[in-house]
């Protein structure tokens, strides 16, 4: 193992500790079983659930492979260290893809699994659960597993949406969708506030393949709330390049000596943004594209300067989301905080575990790391719990104990099954202490 | 064309899979463990749809690794390529090193080569384009402080590459043998090192491209070549001095 400086993905949350690269299957039965440890994907979450100070994180990236492929099951079965690009190039040149994928690629599908992640129209299509068929686990005590929704269900609802601490999570069989389309084609319509916007993503969210808004919530913009809708759906008629890849990147943020957004910047970035869609939006997208606009955001994101940014994601009830924005905005203008970007996404599901669930409409904001960042979080605890919503944890790099236990109706019995599971509790991170679990 | 490559499942000889896959060879792959040879199967037939097999040997029983190739190829045709990015290293291996481990090292880096080279070749020469490639370390250029049987054994294998070429040279088989210096690594991750460690999957390119090509002994990255002279050049009074 080798010491490594460990950083969550908005530069919130830093660990030193150690790090382990096994390419060899005997790695997982010879450790040490004492070993406390955490299994570690691509690191990408803002969340600090891959590693912990003085503690063992075990990268899956050399396990990586194609294990199974069948067509007539649409199913593929990989280890947990592939990433969202490595299996999207394969599925896209046999004709396949996965329905459910978070907005950046370099994503692995270990963690896609343990933080249950959502795609871009969760109401209709539901969390990344929905898509594995089983997965093989790994835990010392228990040696490998296989879960499914039908065999050890326990294990499989524990460990889908379990930040990875039931244990290794080795491989796991996918459902993949049979591309009956030729061409994404995308459009995208304005409208001038917060409730309009977000009545357009209601209304049209069931007939849209994928569906997302964008919200300018600039404190000094003089429409505050105005915004886009993204709508993309799967085209049959017209010939397009969808499935072309942009060249791979690197994954990892370098931040930007210097912030580049604040009140002076933010009112007219967003408003050339928001041109810039306008006048500029590509009607005939790739596939790929359209799956991860992420992709291309890396800039943005470094552009936050040495200290990293806030990221906060809450599903809003339906019946409160009025309230709830009305008390965001005038804490916004109030308290002059820059909101680099907020986003609204249709939610749908019975609360489960620590799933990031809920009949309601997703909030997304990120705002920079400074003085006012770490009140105005706390204020959006209070309306969080306020207005019965629930925080996602993969997303929060401090987010506490007290918010979550409030919010999730079944953090206890994970916190209590886990314990079940995992009497010794081997699997552990950052956040996994700060929540108690 | 058939390829059989002797300790295929990680690090460098993985890659090579990937590389010869990748030119069309057909693929017979060994190493000692069964859980890691099915998903590099695995996913190399989906990527590629290359025919790829695989048996296990556990090359620190040299015998019962022949006796397992001999079985293999009893009744398939035999490899116009074979390969062996195989190698055993310990820590431990130094001065002190019980004389019951040397067994180990020799049999893993040296024996078991030179049994599966001697029952092949013969088959091997009857077929078109037949090559044999070993790989050496740049840690038997002159003898060090740590690694000492490794070195040694590594220093063998290369006289014997040697003394094949030598044999082959009215035959049409080649015999490639390189001398690797710092190589992208499962242990090199872990370790500080002088120089950057070469790129495995980039070297397994090489190595495939260069197939054709009679050129003997190669040092790869060709820096080291330049290094590995001075080291042997190198006065004793001074090469006591470096700290291996």
């Amino acid at each position: 193992m080798k010491k490594n400086v460990f950083s969550s993905f908005d530069g919130g949350s830093q660990a030193v500790g150690y790090v382990s690269f096994p390419d060899r299957y005997r790695y997982w039965p010879d450790l040490d079983s004492k070993i406390i440890r955490i299994s570690a994907g691509s690191g990408l979450s803002n969340a600090p659930a891959s590693f912990k100070s003085n503690m063992l994180s075990i990268s899956h990236a050399k396990f990586n492979r194609i294990l199974s492929f069948d067509e007539k099951k649409c199913e593929i079965e990989v280890e947990a260290g592939s990433t969202l690009f490595d299996i999207f190039g394969i599925l896209a040149q046999k004709g396949y893809y996965l329905k459910i994928q978070p907005g950046y690629s370099f994503v692995s599908i270990g963690g896609c699994i343990a933080a249950n992640v959502h795609g871009k129209n969760q109401a209709e299509d539901g969390c990344f659960k929905e898509q594995v068929v089983s997965l093989k686990l790994f835990h010392p005590q228990h040696g490998i597993i296989k879960a499914s929704p039908k065999t050890n269900k326990d294990v499989f609802d524990l460990t889908c949406g379990g930040y990875g601490l039931t244990g290794h999570i080795l491989s796991a069989k996918l459902k993949i969708k049979k591309k009956n389309f030729s061409a994404i084609s995308s459009s995208v319509v304005q409208f001038n506030s917060f409730h309009d916007g977000v009545n357009k993503l209601r209304n049209e969210a069931r007939n849209c393949d994928f569906i997302y808004t964008w919200f300018d919530f600039a404190f000094n913009s003089k429409g505050f709330g105005n915004g886009l809708l993204y709508k993309s759906h799967f085209d049959k008629n017209r010939e397009g390049s969808h499935f072309n890849t942009t060249k791979k990147s690197n994954k990892k943020i370098s931040f930007t000596p210097f912030n580049l957004y604040n009140k002076h910047t933010i009112n007219f970035l967003n408003k050339s943004y928001k041109l810039k869609e306008i006048y500029l939006h590509k009607t005939h997208q790739t596939f790929f594209e359209t799956l991860f606009p992420l992709q291309k955001t890396m800039t943005y994101y470094s552009l936050f300067g040495p200290s990293g940014f806030c990221e906060y994601q809450v599903i809003i009830p339906h019946s409160s989301i009025g309230e709830f924005f009305n008390e965001l905005r005038s804490y916004i203008i109030k308290n002059e905080i820059i909101i680099t970007l907020a986003s609204s996404k249709l939610f749908s599901g019975a609360p489960q575990y620590l799933y990031f669930q809920k009949d309601g409409i997703s909030l997304a904001l990120n705002f920079p790391r400074n003085s006012k960042s770490y009140n105005f979080l706390n204020f959006l605890d209070e309306l969080t719990m306020k207005y019965m919503c629930i925080p996602n944890i993969i997303k929060d790099s401090r987010l506490e104990f007290k918010v979550v236990k409030y919010c999730y109706e079944n953090f206890e019995s994970f916190r209590n099954n886990l314990k079940v599971f995992d009497p010794q509790r081997l699997f552990r991170s950052v956040m996994s202490d700060r929540l108690f679990l | 064309m058939k390829a059989l490559i002797v300790g295929a499942s990680a690090g460098f000889g993985k890659d090579l899979c990937y590389s010869l896959a990748g030119k069309g060879y057909s693929l017979v792959i060994t190493s000692s463990d069964k859980k890691d040879l099915i998903p590099l199967v695995a996913d190399i037939k989906f990527k590629f749809g290359t025919k790829i097999s695989y048996f296990v040997i556990d090359a620190k029983d040299p015998i019962s690794s022949i006796s397992k190739i001999i079985k293999f190829f009893k009744n398939q045709s035999k490899p116009n390529v074979i390969l062996f990015p195989i190698g055993f290293v310990s820590d431990l291996d130094n001065l002190n090193y019980h004389f019951k481990n040397f067994d180990n090292i020799f049999n893993v880096n040296l024996k078991v080569i030179v049994g599966i080279c001697s029952f092949m070749i013969p088959f091997m020469k009857k077929l078109k384009s037949p090559v044999i490639v070993g790989f050496g370390s740049i840690a038997s250029v002159r003898g060090r402080d740590k690694n000492i049987v490794y070195s040694a054994a590594k220093r063998a294998l290369e006289s014997y590459f040697e003394s094949l070429r030598f044999a082959m040279q009215d035959t049409n088989l080649l015999v490639q043998f390189y001398r690797l210096g710092y190589i992208e690594s499962h242990s090199s991750i872990y370790k500080k090192l002088v120089f950057k460690p070469y790129r495995s999957v980039l070297l397994a390119n090489k190595v495939t491209a260069n197939l054709n090509k009679d050129f003997g002994i190669s040092t790869q990255p060709f820096f080291w070549s330049i290094i590995s002279q001075i080291l042997k050049l190198l006065p004793w009074f001074l090469f006591k001095k470096i700290k291996q």
